[in-house]
């Protein structure tokens, strides 16, 4: 049973109403957080695709590396050849001009 | 409810609206939790509770703006006695958090003690006990100020 402070009291703290433009506000936010989180998932896209041109980077730079590594055994290779041939042409000239 | 409560609890427009958006964005990216009307509605009530106490004791609010120095909105403004309304607000103010969101969500959203208490996690007995303390301090005050008058 309610006295008449408490009619009184509930009459003060009667509610208040938000105002008009109160619900376009949040869903106003809602939508601009909903903007906000779109470029989080392209971040995330972002970075796998730079870790992923990262990852291919590191191949190309094995490759050439190993490609150099390579020609260097090539020319290497073929100045031991070209000495070797040096080498034989030396004895069978000297050969031709003993005989 | 949210506003309501926020700003009677605040007295201070600014900050119950946005704290008032908080919470409905907060329970609009946890909707897929809440089961039905009803969970929405006890969500949103515990949720604009708690976010009121904690921010009244973080900012050791005061009012910025005296709700009771603005006029009313006019589908309500059939009150007989206006300032008797705006003393009453001002002393509730003065009551400590928990009292004070006890006495509203009794006085202005109608909720039993029982309700009251799961809102604010609390036993019901102690819910009991805090109202009829506050109330006894609201009305010894309100008589002392009458008196005086």
């Amino acid at each position: 049973m309610q006295d008449d402070f408490e009619v009184q009291l509930r009459r003060a703290l009667r509610p208040v109403e938000a105002p008009p433009d109160f619900a376009a506000k949040v869903l106003a936010r809602a939508r601009a957080q909903r903007v906000v989180a779109f470029p989080r998932w392209i971040a995330a896209v972002a970075a796998a695709l730079v870790l992923a041109a990262g990852v291919g980077q590191a191949i190309h730079v094995e490759r050439v590396r190993r490609a150099e590594r390579a020609r260097d055994q090539l020319i290497l290779a073929l100045r031991i050849t070209k000495a070797k041939l040096d080498y034989t042409r030396q004895r069978l000239e000297k050969k031709n001009h003993d005989h | 409810m949210v506003y309501s409560l926020a700003v009677r609890f605040l007295r201070d427009r600014a900050v119950a609206e946005e704290l008032s958006q908080d919470v409905f964005l907060r329970c609009y990216r946890q909707l897929h939790l809440l089961e039905s009307e009803a969970h929405v509605t006890a969500w949103l009530r515990r949720a604009i509770c708690h976010r009121c106490i904690d921010e009244a004791r973080k900012r050791k609010l005061r009012p910025k703006v005296d709700l009771d120095a603005m006029p009313e909105l006019a589908a309500r403004s059939g009150d007989s006695d206006v300032f008797l309304h705006g003393r009453l607000r001002r002393m509730v103010a003065a009551l400590p958090e928990k009292a004070r969101m006890m006495l509203l969500m009794r006085y202005q959203e109608d909720l039993d003690p029982l309700e009251i208490a799961a809102v604010l996690e609390m036993p019901v007995s102690s819910v009991k006990s805090s109202l009829h303390r506050a109330l006894t301090a609201l009305r010894g005050k309100f008589a002392r100020v009458e008196v005086a008058k």
